[in-house]
Order: structure tokens, then sequence, then C-alpha cells
């Protein structure tokens, strides 16, 4: 082999591999105040999820024996009264965006595109310069570290080093071993978010929600107030939790809907439309609801 | 056929550059896969350093460096070659938490690397060497860590000599104030082992918990050291206790920092995860012996299900751990 040749092969593939490693140049502005669009999950984004309730949740058994023995008692451990969301919450919560970018002073580029926080979860910072996540013992935190690259139009960010939450507010969990994928995109006045968890500790596959927010010239607040425990009746030092077979709340949903109890403890295959043709024959259509419908006692 | 051989001579050279590409790119991660550790820093003068065995906090000052814990033997090479990275001040004191081999097997390498905090005022070398560990630095430890890792007269020890305390305390409480800062060593007895401590850093907002906390698996509950399930649980509480979160402020900043013996930096949320599911367990795995359930037909129930994808990836340690609860039940 001619090294001269050689050389010139190196070269072209160099600058093939530089050219893949550069960012398209099509981005756009998110900049603004994005107000959530609700109706869509707007039991689970806003009362809440009912107890037990897992259909579509891609868990596996750890996943679901985790939540069997969640007790909503937890949230009122004097430990846990200020647990934070993270960034999930963006995709199973109620509230609106405020995003912006932070721009070198020097060269007016965009170092960094920046979700405010709420309420119930930490601002995101989503690291556009190129630097690398922080080492697997690096701490975590709700914030997670996020960077991301344009892809045409669309910002993809990639989130890690977030802290145990959950994936849906009923018990299922999510944990730090998890990471959050979430796309941008933007049509005019319109701004939908796509999150992808990926967690093996507690999926077998990866779960996917999106949301939808408007432009609006209303101010959207950037931060929630400070959070400070008070006594929710929980002890010190006891941890509420279900024993193995003991959770009372694990036929809730599937006696409301009428529907098997696999439907409602998910698994990946409760994700897909074929889940419907193997238990059509155990479903029965509830009565038409009349009133609270959407509760547990409606009728 | 020419131009068959053509193609395949091409395409030799694109697989030979493409792999000279991907060593060049790869070669950061190479370096750094060689040195094999991992120096996080903590707080501007605190480090925790991974990879080396446990971990091994590091606090950098003007009396020198003290350290808190001193990874296996077989890598204090590295170890010293990072601190060395880090700060060009002796090691003066190494204070251990727990008694095990990947957390003490490192003492007598790094303690002789350091130097004493005694100076030889009385001119007299002989005296001085034996006041003073010869010269190396001091390694301070509960006494419970003195007596596994020596022995009496006429036993084999499980260490040498040079890597036992050469200050061992017996009370529950032992405070040092180095680098301007104090420093509490706090004996928690029968919970991992019956020689565990925890070390707080009271100016830099630090615990280090030794093997107590382990984020990579279930505790080990080294029963024939005296080791108990509820001594690991009210272990745990009193490290929520001396632990604070960052409220009211809860986007700003961390709250105490916790070092692990295992695993990555925590705070006082990751410690109350893993009480929670100590405790758990515990629960489950009691419910059943209540229940009359044997140990096979207990571990067959799999009552660590929930966490077994966390904690349990190692083989043996669900078993190990449902076991160690078990028969700590049973006494």
């Amino acid at each position: 082999m001619r090294w001269h040749s050689l050389f010139f092969t190196f070269a072209v593939v160099v600058c093939v591999a530089s050219f893949i490693t550069q960012p398209a140049l099509a981005e756009i502005d998110l900049s603004g105040s994005w107000t959530a669009k609700n109706h869509e999950d707007a039991m689970e984004r806003g009362a809440g999820p009912n107890p037990d309730d897992w259909a579509g949740l891609p868990f596996n058994d750890a996943g679901r024996a985790k939540a069997l023995s969640f007790s909503q008692s937890t949230i009122s451990m004097p430990e846990r009264i200020c647990w934070f969301q993270t960034q999930w919450h963006i995709a199973a919560g109620p509230f609106s965006l405020k995003i912006w970018n932070e721009a070198d002073p020097l060269t007016g580029k965009t170092i960094a595109w920046v979700l405010g926080g709420w309420e119930t979860r930490a601002p995101m910072t989503i690291w556009m310069d190129g630097r690398p996540h922080p080492s697997e013992n690096a701490p975590h935190d709700q914030t997670g570290f996020t960077t991301g690259t344009w892809n045409g139009d669309v910002l993809t960010a990639y989130t890690t080093h977030i802290k145990t939450g959950y994936i849906r507010r009923n018990g299922a969990a999510s944990s730090d071993q998890a990471s959050i994928t979430t796309t941008f995109l933007r049509h005019g006045d319109m701004l939908t978010l796509t999150l992808v968890m990926e967690d093996p500790t507690y999926l077998t596959e990866p779960y996917i929600l999106t949301r939808s927010y408007l432009s609006t010239p209303a101010p959207v607040a950037t931060a929630g107030p400070p959070c400070i425990p008070g006594d929710e009746g929980v002890e010190s030092g006891k941890v509420p939790h279900y024993l193995p077979g003991k959770n009372p709340f694990i036929d809730e949903m599937a006696k409301l809907y009428n529907i098997p109890r696999e439907a409602s403890l998910g698994g990946a295959e409760t994700m897909y439309p074929e889940f419907r043709d193997k238990i059509k024959d155990k479903f029965v259509i509830p009565a038409r609801c009349k009133r609270n419908c959407g509760a547990p006692g409606g009728n | 056929m020419q131009r068959d051989f053509g193609m395949c001579r091409f395409s030799a050279r694109v697989i030979v550059a493409a792999a000279l590409v991907t060593i060049i790119l790869q070669t950061p991660q190479i370096l750094r896969a060689a040195e094999d550790l991992d120096v996080v820093r903590v707080r501007p003068n605190l480090y925790m350093i991974a990879g080396a065995g446990g971990n091994i906090a590091v606090q950098i000052g003007s009396d020198g460096v003290v350290l808190v814990d001193a990874g296996k033997e077989g890598a204090s090479d590295q170890v010293i070659a990072a601190l060395k990275k880090l700060t060009p001040l002796p090691v003066r004191y190494i204070v251990n938490t727990g008694a095990d081999a990947d957390h003490v097997g490192g003492n007598a390498k790094l303690a002789a690397a350091g130097q004493t905090i005694f100076t030889n005022v009385l001119g007299n070398p002989d005296m001085a060497k034996a006041m003073t560990n010869g010269g190396a630095a001091s390694i301070l430890a509960h006494v419970s860590i003195l007596q596994r890792m020596s022995a009496s007269t006429g036993k084999t020890a499980a260490f040498p000599q040079e890597s036992w305390p050469t200050e061992a305390f017996y009370q529950k409480r032992k405070s040092i104030r180095m680098n301007e800062e104090g420093i509490e060593i706090l004996y928690q007895p029968n919970a991992h082992s019956a020689a565990d401590s925890f070390v707080m850093f009271r100016g830099s907002d630090v615990v280090v918990a030794g093997d107590i906390l382990d984020k990579t698996r279930f505790p080990v509950i080294d029963l024939a050291n005296g080791g108990s399930i509820q001594g690991e649980i009210d272990a745990l509480n009193k490290l929520i206790e001396l632990t604070i979160a960052p409220i009211p402020f809860i986007y700003k900043g961390a709250g105490t920092y916790v070092i692990p013996g295992h695993g990555r930096l925590c705070e006082q949320m990751e410690v109350v995860d893993y009480r929670d599911m100590v405790v758990t367990v515990r629960d489950v795995v009691a419910d059943m012996i209540e229940r009359g359930m044997t140990l096979d037909q207990i571990k067959a129930a799999s009552p660590a299900k929930p966490y077994e994808t966390q904690y349990g990836k190692l083989p043996g340690v669900t078993s190990a751990f449902i076991e160690s609860i078990y028969k700590s039940l049973k006494k």
C-alpha cells in the first residue's frame, strides 16, 4: 500500500468525519412564553391518574413491583415533602414554559437554551457548546445534565444525571439511571415537545409522551415558590409502603372501566394497539357516565 | 479481476485510515481508562476518588491532606499519582470508615507517602520515629477497626501492622480540626459490621458514609463481624439526620454531599431512597417470617423484587442481602 495514497484516504476520512459532526445550520428561535395545551391526558396532568393505572407503561417486573408497593403517604414523609420532580414533569405536568437562550458575550453564539423552572420542576439548561456529560460518579439533581444538538430545525436534548422521580404520579417510578431525550419542534406559534424516557431499572422499552404549547404574549413565571416542609402526619423514620399482595387499590381502575387487571398493571404490550385484541373478550363496556365522569365513584 | 483487486486495495486503505481516525479520536478515552481513577470535585477543597476500591475522600488545605479511607492495596500507586496532581502537600491523616480491605488496604502505602504532623523538636530521630509512625501520616480510626485489622500476640493479623490505625479511639465521637474545619468521626455500632464510622466535614458540609451506603448494590450486612439489619437502618437514619436537603430554595445548588462507600456522589435524597429500600425489604421479609415461610421460600418469593434491577445486578448479592435480613431478624 502506498503511503501517499493512504495519507490521501486518511485525509478524506478525517474531512468526512469532521463534516458529519458539524451541526446543521437551520436553527430556529425557541425563546418566549409558551402556554400548555392541557386537553391531552388532562386527568393525569391535572388531578392525577387513578391509583394503580399503569396501562401503557412499559414496566419490567421491578417497575411493576415498585409501583405496587407505593403508598401515597410516601409524599408526606418529612424528607420527601419537598421532593421536586425531574424534567419528566415537562411531559406529565400541567405547567407552561418560558424559554430563553444564553449567549456567549463575545461571539453572540448561543451556548445554552434554558427552560425556566416552575412550581415543582427545576430549570433545565440545554448546553449547546459541546461540553461532555459528567462522569458516572458525579452527583445527580432534579435538573439533570442536558446537552443539545440541532438536526435541521429540530432541537434534540439529551438529559442524564437526574435523581429518582416518577413516570406517572401514582407510584410508577423512574430511577437515577434514566435518561430523557427531548425534541423541540416549532410550527409557527405551536411548539411540540416529544419526550422519550429510557430507564434500564424499571422499563423494558422507551416510554414516549408528547406535549404541545402555544406562543403567548402573557409572561410565564420562571420559578416556583420556595418549599417549606410541614408536618403531614408521617413520623420521621417511617417508610410507608404496601407489602406484596396488599395494595388495596390494585383493582380500582380495572373495576371503574371494566377492564382486566392485566391491562392496568402495564407492561410493554399494553402500549400497542394489538393489546386491545388480546383483551377484547375480557372487556365489558361500562354503563354511560352521568356525573363525576372519570372520577372513582362517578355514575 | 483487476478492478476487483483495485476495489480491495481501496477498501483496505479506507479501513486502515478509518482505524487510524478511530484511534486518534479515542486516545483521550484510552488515556483516561489507563488512569482508571475518577477524581470528582465535591467542594473547592474536597474531592472524591472513585475506582481505587472503596471511594476515597480528599480534603486539602494549609495543614496538608486528610484522606478518608485509602482504597485497596493494589491501587495505592495510582492514588498517590492522583493526589500529586491535586496538590504538592503531604498526606497528614488517613481516617478509616471501616475495616474492609477495599477501604484500608492502602493505609500503609498512603501513610508512608505522607508525613507526620509532629516535628522532631527533641532531636532524637529514634524517639521521633517511634512516636510518629516512622514519620508517616497518622491513621485514625475507631478501636473496632483496629481490632478487626490486628490480632493478639501469636495470632495472624488480617492486615500487616503498617496498615493498622495508629490513633485508635474508644468514644462514639472523635473530632479533629484540620485545614480550618472541624472533622467529626461518628461511630455507628452494628450496622454494615461492628466497625463502621461516618466522617463529617462540618465546614465543607460533606459526610463520608463508608459501606453503610453502597450505591452499587444491596448493603452487605456482615453478621459474622457484628453487622445487623436494625443497625444498618439506624445508621442510615442517622445519616439522614446529619444531612441537610437544599430547602427552601430547592433549585439553588446542592445540599449536604454524601460520599458513599461505593458508587456516585450522593445527597440526602439518595440516602432516603436507600433507607426506604432497606426498610421496605426488611418489612417484607419480616412479614414472610411471621407467616412461617422458610429462608428458601422467602428467597423464592423475591422480597427484594422492586430493587433487584438497581441493587442486585452483581451475582449473589440479592440472595446474600435477604439471607442477612432473615438471620438478623431470627437472632
